[in-house]
């Protein structure tokens, strides 16, 4: 009597379980695409914030082959902590190569990974930088995402760019955020490793 | 009509979760940075209660009353997951803000609570405004909170700045001291106002986010909606043994010096 | 080794789960009336968190991963959680009585305790292999367990002071956790 009981409640939990997996399971499949779609959509947008001059871009051999190398080519810039995940060329209206744009990540962020996307131009000009994710303390190191800090980087020919506190007066110097040194150092270096990844790339003799 | 309407004001003003009951406190500190992240998770919230006391409701003939709490705990959980997949398809930003309080919402002890305490009690169209009226009670909290310390820490409301450029943003306040500051000062003006009635006005209603819930299913008689007060019982127990045991090693020693 | 370090007191100090990422709070609040008893309380969560950790990883790399039902996780994480602490009840009552007198009675405020299954779900998220995902268990428990027990400390002394009515109770033990804290801040130089 008593062993029926409870091999009916457990019967009842799994069939309960049961549905719920099979519902979660049918509902990820619905969601699947949209969710691809939206974080598309997303990259879309912020590679067009980082790059307006540009209409479309595009993938190309060579530089997938450069990207799968990164590892040896940052390392010979000193750069470690830092991954290339991506990077797309960019065109014009009217289909030439301008530049590029790079998705960069650096585990050197306060509250984990950081990754930003980077647009850098033939004549190794920052067009511009935009944050895609980032986990940061809110009020200090999220201020990342504000644009005073972001516009810093834009618009500049430099080599490097260097973090300061004491209020940036060259081209290359970034003013820190207030209170997230070590956030402002991360995006910092990631922009770098980005911008140094491009400069070798062009150095490669890569078709830019 | 009335006891419908009832209900879905009873968890606004009545027994509003945070404010009267002190449930579920660790998204209220954790996500309510800004006003418009306490909305967002607010919502998400509601959205699940709402589903959770329907779908309880609705199986509550169908549910054993000796494995009701995994029960509970599987239904939850698969809305969760449910509710975050629409997040990231349709709303990624609130995702990316909310992060791991999302998934975290499953201990969240409002909806084992109200499920153990209301939608396994009463019909779905009840139980579905009890989610309701809980949850936007439970938003109204979290966006006020998250208003409190975005103006004060950050000067804004909604992201848009309100105070005077002269205004220093004591951002203290959307860090994590801030969130237990600006709680315990909404706990102590609640003490306040609860003096009169209450006998000793010490922690009068105080009861906690979900320490407990999963925990019932060993005992029948639990409220699973008692967070703090579960873990003061078990502490009260706690200090019970260790003074039997202390009483004991002082037998024993009394014994051995005789 | 260094990175193991790094996350270990990155997890148990710089950023304390109760003070910066306000989980297992009720527990916090509610069991931290004496030094022993919260003392008791840590160790309890010590054990369960470093075993959820290790059980976690290990299903999560070896089932859901393969099986590609990684979005199932919540829901198997927290049954896996809920189920852990109900199994250790067991084998503790059963073979080891000392240590389930010592533990016995915290084992229940663990099983829906938000930093159980906070710490599975970080793990995942970061892509942790199975020692760190166990370090970084460790490291949160044991920053657990000493902000509860310098709590309780704090408390214990309290109880002499002269506090306003309304302030008795979780409000002083809410404001003293804001000073815990702000002090806590102090360790973000160590990384």
């Amino acid at each position: 009597m008593k062993y029926t009981k409870i091999i009916k409640d457990a019967l009842v939990l799994f069939v309960i379980t049961l549905i719920a997996g099979v519902a979660l399971g049918f509902v990820y499949e619905i969601t699947k695409e949209p969710i691809k779609d939206a974080k598309a959509a997303a990259k879309q947008e912020a590679y067009l914030a980082v790059y307006g001059d540009a209409k479309n871009f595009e993938q190309n051999a060579k530089l997938d082959e450069t990207v799968k190398q990164y590892e040896a080519i940052l390392a010979e810039g000193g750069y470690s902590n830092v991954t290339i995940d991506e990077a797309l060329e960019a065109r014009d209206a009217g289909g030439n190569v301008i530049g590029m744009v790079l998705t960069v990540t650096t585990k050197e962020g306060y509250g984990g990974d950081i990754t930003i996307t980077l647009g850098v131009s033939k004549d190794k000009l920052v067009k511009g930088m935009e944050i895609l994710t980032i986990n940061e303390t809110a009020g200090l190191g999220m201020k990342a995402k504000e644009d005073k800090f972001k516009s810093q980087y834009k618009e500049k020919t430099v080599d490097q760019f260097i973090v300061t506190k004491t209020g940036s007066t060259a081209d290359n110097e970034v003013d820190a955020l207030s209170g997230a040194t070590i956030t402002s150092n991360a995006v910092t270096g990631a922009v770098n490793a980005g911008i140094y990844f491009a400069n070798a790339y062009i150095g490669l003799g890569g078709e830019q | 009509m009335n006891k419908y309407l009832e209900r879905l004001f009873n968890g606004i003003f009545k027994e509003n979760p945070i404010f009267i009951l002190m449930l579920g406190l660790c998204p209220t500190l954790a996500v309510t940075t800004s006003a418009s992240n306490g909305l967002g998770m607010g919502l998400t919230t509601t959205a699940v209660l709402m589903g959770s006391n329907i779908l309880i409701s609705m199986l509550r003939k169908a549910i054993p009353d000796r494995v009701r709490m995994p029960a509970y705990i599987v239904v939850v959980a698969s809305l969760v997951t449910v509710v975050q997949f629409l997040l990231e398809a349709y709303l990624p930003a609130l995702n990316e803000t909310l992060g791991i309080y999302i998934p975290l919402i499953v201990v969240n002890c409002i909806i084992l609570g109200r499920a153990e305490s209301y939608a396994a009690k009463n019909t779905i169209g009840l139980s579905a405004l009890d989610g309701i009226g809980m949850g936007l009670g439970f938003t109204i909290a979290l966006a006020s909170i998250g208003a409190v310390r975005e103006i004060i820490g950050n000067g804004s409301i909604f992201d848009k700045i309100i105070m005077p450029s002269s205004y220093e943003p004591a951002i203290i306040f959307i860090l994590a001291p801030g969130a237990f500051f600006v709680l315990s000062i909404l706990t102590a003006l609640q003490n306040k106002f609860k003096l009169k009635s209450a006998t000793n006005g010490v922690n009068g209603s105080v009861t906690g986010c979900g320490a407990h819930c999963a925990g019932c299913s060993s005992s029948n008689n639990c409220s699973a909606i008692n967070g703090i007060e579960e873990a003061k019982m078990v502490a009260n127990n706690a200090e019970k043994l260790v003074k039997e045991k202390e009483a004991e090693n002082n037998d024993s020693l009394k014994s051995n010096r005789e | 080794m260094k990175e193991l370090l790094i996350i270990l007191i990155g997890s148990a100090l710089v950023n304390n789960v109760v003070l910066s990422q306000f989980l297992g709070l009720c527990s916090f609040v509610g069991v931290s009336t004496k030094i022993k008893i919260a003392a008791g309380m840590g160790a309890a969560v010590i054990f369960v968190m470093t075993i959820a950790s290790a059980v976690a990883s290990i299903i999560y790399d070896l089932v859901l991963v393969p099986a590609n039902l990684t979005y199932m996780q919540t829901i198997v994480f927290i049954l896996v959680i809920a189920a852990l602490v109900q199994f250790v009840e067991m084998v503790l009552k059963k073979y080891s009585k000392g240590l389930y007198n010592a533990l016995g009675v915290y084992l229940p405020l663990i099983t829906t305790n938000c930093a159980v299954l906070g710490v599975a779900l970080i793990n995942v998220k970061k892509d942790y292999g199975f020692v760190t995902s166990v370090v970084n268990g460790i490291g949160t428990a044991l920053g657990y367990t000493i902000a509860i027990i310098i709590m309780a400390g704090i408390r214990e002394k309290m109880e002499h002071n002269d506090i306003p009515l309304s302030f008795k109770g979780s409000p002083i033990v809410l404001v003293t956790s804001g000073l815990m804290a702000i002090a806590f801040f102090g360790f973000a130089g160590l990384l």
